[in-house]
């Protein structure tokens, strides 16, 4: 699992690429809730994603928690079918923007940035 | 068709248990929409005995086993901790609030969703989830 955190004209797009399993959300908590807690817009991609656990989606809504908490917005960008079939059936989408491409993530996030 | 796996209750053996379920699901020629929802079912409940049964505490072996029938995988996920019966956990309600979802507890809701059903039995002190996965498409 990796992740890649870069801001973009007041945007901070984090990349996340692999399996996000238990053992990954685990080792990605820290860097997500910084990024949530010092950035107030922020795309997280998830086109790169091909698993994600219960424990995974927790560590989303955390992030969308903390970073609403701070006066921010996070939104969650092309998950591929699989992850989008948990975050719906998990009712996360209905709580997190769920977003097609980082220009559907720029308009979402214009009134933030 | 049927496979057995014996792992040590670390977090570290999740990525193994899913590259053991790929080659069971390639090995039976199954769909591969099938392939997400078999990972993501034994994670979840492997996952639940690694953070939350003593089994992970006296470092227990967690055992998995998956077998093809005729139209269906039955997944069956067993360990030694304290008696736990998943089948019996409240109806899942969709979190109303952020502050509700960033609680978690999804696991459980998960592998309802993703599996056909869901069967547990406590049996010579062993803990034994059963998940049944038919030919339909999954949530």
């Amino acid at each position: 699992m990796d992740i890649s955190v870069e801001d973009v004209d007041g945007i901070t797009r984090v990349v996340l690429q692999g399996r996000l399993d238990t053992a990954a959300a685990v080792m990605m908590e820290l860097p997500l809730n910084t990024v949530a807690a010092e950035k107030k817009a922020i795309m997280v991609d998830l086109s790169s994603v091909s698993f994600l656990s219960s424990y995974a989606l927790r560590l989303l809504l955390m992030g969308a928690k903390i970073a609403q908490s701070k006066g921010g917005k996070l939104v969650l960008v092309c998950p591929d079918n699989n992850v989008a079939k948990v975050l719906r059936s998990a009712g996360a989408s209905d709580l997190i923007p769920v977003v097609p491409d980082g220009g559907a993530a720029i308009a979402a996030l214009a009134a933030i940035a | 068709m049927t496979r057995r796996l014996t792992i040590r209750p670390e977090f570290a053996q999740l990525a193994a248990i899913a590259d053991w379920v790929k080659d069971f699901v390639r090995a039976a020629r199954l769909p591969c929409e099938r392939l997400f929802a078999i990972q993501l079912c034994v994670e979840e409940a492997v996952a639940n005995i690694i953070m939350h049964s003593d089994a992970a505490e006296h470092d227990d072996d967690i055992a998995v086993e998956l077998a093809h029938g005729q139209n269906h995988v039955l997944a069956t996920i067993a360990d030694r901790g304290d008696q736990f019966d998943p089948t019996g956990s409240r109806v899942f309600r969709k979190p109303a609030s952020i502050d509700e979802a960033a609680a978690g507890h999804f696991g459980i809701h998960l592998m309802r969703s993703f599996a056909d059903e869901m069967r547990y039995e406590r049996r010579d002190g062993w803990n034994r989830l059963t998940l049944r996965f038919g030919p339909g498409q999954g949530p």
